[in-house]
């Protein structure tokens, strides 16, 4: 019976889902309802109240404000302005320069910020105007920047393996580590793509010659303290110095001094940075809450556990419904924002994940890459809006195609991370 | 009306500011702790404070965020409907949000009541957990008042429109 309940709940969860109210609210409102249906009104209340204030007042979950300070005052700093002048400097004697050296900017920013969308509507603002003036395709120029800055979701410090590592009780350290041979690999792929496109079709990034960049040795000099800011909080999360938390802290710590003294953050910028953290923090801690008070109300009905018991026992090979657990991943992706998707489903498919005998960490790899899929992917492709939204006048349309040749690279990661999983699992085996 | 509109939104935005604040001190307090740790020493109770000040960033960002539409929603399929349907499934969602919100300020002044009268502290420093819950629920209240103003802007649009 309970299990009958459960099911009408995820049934009531999807349909409702697509009524435009915010995800946390429905998972929330859901939750307790079906907690009261099953227990009673007054315990419905009471794990309401407790989820919300056990996932509010969580040490682990200050994490994420403070990963996601650290990224603001990177993006209010301007830091990815400089980050894509030194790999403009490094980049601009290959065809496609101006491209790669988005990816390159795009990959190195999103090791600072870990903000999709700080990233795309950085690289919108810097990279689009440079390639728009030496007259590159707008569907190579838009789509590299809506792929790359989809980097930001797989290089650590990434908000979505700290949702992952809390929910499934996974070290967040060996998450990030998990992230890195990965990110690079993918922002490799998608050099190749563009290097391939070019060489296909060379208008689409007319060659010119152009010395306006600045000497190697300035603009490495430039984004220096990027570089020792990562490493920083990597290295101590690497060595076991810093819990997560703390490495959050140094790192929005680290980003504030630094940029206070290179003088380029502002008083107003700095009150913008941490006004705007206050805003993405509660947005991302109102999902937690939200799903987990629903994952309380999926334990009570014991699905997950029954449909863990029930896929494992089906007569069919394990590899075959990780398969059908990834497509899923895939066409749900498309419609729902990665952050959402992955509280939505991981109660209900990591108890069969880890029935089956599946590395966790390397689960949580693979089902990052496959929500980043979804940010370039329509009908919701975030990235893809928030480039339409600063570059006026070019059709979302024309994104979408210009991002589509990047979606074979992270299929191709994916396929990669399958075949051989220490790709994701050889650099957090080295941890203490 | 205009005062009750003027009232909510001074009220999220205080709040958001207060969010802010904590959102500082947490950062403050945990790299001076990451420091001291490196000369031998530690702040007593780091852990809990930052606990309680996490809980003032989410808590009070809450009707900011609301205000603003920086939540996580699915309007993919509903843009796609005529208006009249968009604008009742629109009344639809904000009611239940508005009682889920009202469940919770009731859930947070009740617990935090108990809390209170049982003395429940935290574990180092013994600071009163209850404050905390009342936090919440003044919060969420705040929250009913945002959903409250939406229905009335959207009634009032249209109201003019007719």
């Amino acid at each position: 019976m309970n299990t009958l309940v459960g099911i009408a709940g995820i049934v009531l969860l999807i349909f409702l889902l697509f009524s435009g109210m915010p995800v946390g609210f429905l998972m929330a409102l859901l939750g307790f309802a079906g907690f009261s249906c099953v227990i009673s009104i007054k315990a419905g209340l009471g794990i309401v109240i407790k989820d919300i204030f056990g996932v509010f007042s969580s040490y682990n979950l200050t994490v994420i404000p403070l990963f996601i300070l650290m990224g603001q005052v990177a993006f209010h700093a301007g830091i990815g302005r400089r980050l894509y002048d030194a790999a403009y400097t490094l980049s601009k004697h290959l065809p496609g320069g101006l491209a790669i050296a988005t990816i390159g900017a795009c990959a190195s920013f999103a090791a600072i910020c870990g903000s999709t969308n700080a990233s795309a509507a950085t690289m919108t603002t810097v990279a689009l105007p440079e390639m728009k003036r030496y007259g590159y395709d707008m569907k190579l120029a838009t789509g590299t920047i809506a792929a790359g800055s989809s980097l930001g979701i797989m290089i650590p410090p990434s908000v979505i393996f700290i949702i992952y590592g809390i929910m499934t009780q996974q070290s967040i350290g060996k998450l990030f580590v998990a992230g890195i041979v990965p990110g690079i690999l993918i922002a490799l792929l998608f050099i190749v793509t563009i290097y391939a496109w070019v060489k296909l079709k060379p208008g689409v990034a007319p060659y010119k010659q152009n010395n306006s960049g600045c000497a190697k040795l300035d603009v490495l000099i430039g984004v220096a303290e990027s570089i020792f800011l990562f490493l920083l909080v990597m290295g101590g999360l690497f060595a076991g110095f810093f819990t997560p938390t703390e490495a959050g802290a140094i790192g929005a710590g680290g980003a504030i001094l630094l940029s206070v003294l290179r003088k380029n953050l502002t008083w107003s910028k700095f009150i913008q940075a941490v006004l705007e953290s206050t805003k993405i923090s509660c947005m991302v801690l109102v999902i937690v809450a939200g799903a987990t008070i629903f994952g309380h109300f999926l334990a009570i009905t014991r699905l997950p556990f029954t449909l863990a018991n029930w896929v494992t026992g089906l007569p069919l090979p394990h590899s075959f419904i990780m398969i059908i657990i990834i497509l899923l991943y895939f066409v749900l992706g498309c419609f729902i924002d990665a952050l959402a998707l992955i509280l939505l489903t991981i109660p209900i498919f990591y108890p069969v994940i880890i029935t089956m005998g599946y590395n966790p960490i390397w689960f949580g790899v693979l089902i990052v890459l496959v929500t980043q899929i979804g940010v370039i992917t329509p009908p919701v492709g975030v990235n893809v809006y928030v480039v339409s939204g600063i570059a006026k006048g070019i059709p979302l349309e024309t994104i979408f195609k210009g991002a589509f040749p990047f979606l074979l690279s992270l299929l191709i990661c994916a396929l990669l991370l399958v075949l051989f999983p220490q790709i994701s699992l050889f650099l957090p085996g080295l941890m203490k | 009306m205009h005062g009750f509109f003027r009232f909510t939104k001074g009220f999220s935005t205080t709040l958001n500011a207060f969010a802010a604040v904590a959102l500082i001190l947490m950062t403050v307090l945990v790299c001076t702790d990451v420091v001291l740790r490196i000369f031998g020493r530690s702040i007593l109770g780091a852990y809990e404070i930052v606990g309680f000040l996490g809980a003032i960033v989410s808590a009070f960002a809450l009707p900011q965020t609301t205000l603003d539409k920086k939540h996580v929603s699915v309007e993919v399929l509903i843009n796609h409907f005529p208006a009249h349907f968009k604008r009742t499934t629109r009344i639809l969602a904000d009611l239940l949000a508005l009682c889920l919100f009202g469940f919770i300020t009731y859930a947070g002044i009740a617990y935090g009541y108990d809390l209170k009268v049982s003395h429940e502290t935290s574990m180092t420093l013994r600071l009163p957990v209850f404050p905390v819950l009342y936090g919440i629920a003044f919060s969420s209240f705040v929250v009913m008042l945002v959903y409250l103003r939406d229905l009335i802007l959207l009634f009032k649009k249209d109201k003019a429109k007719q």
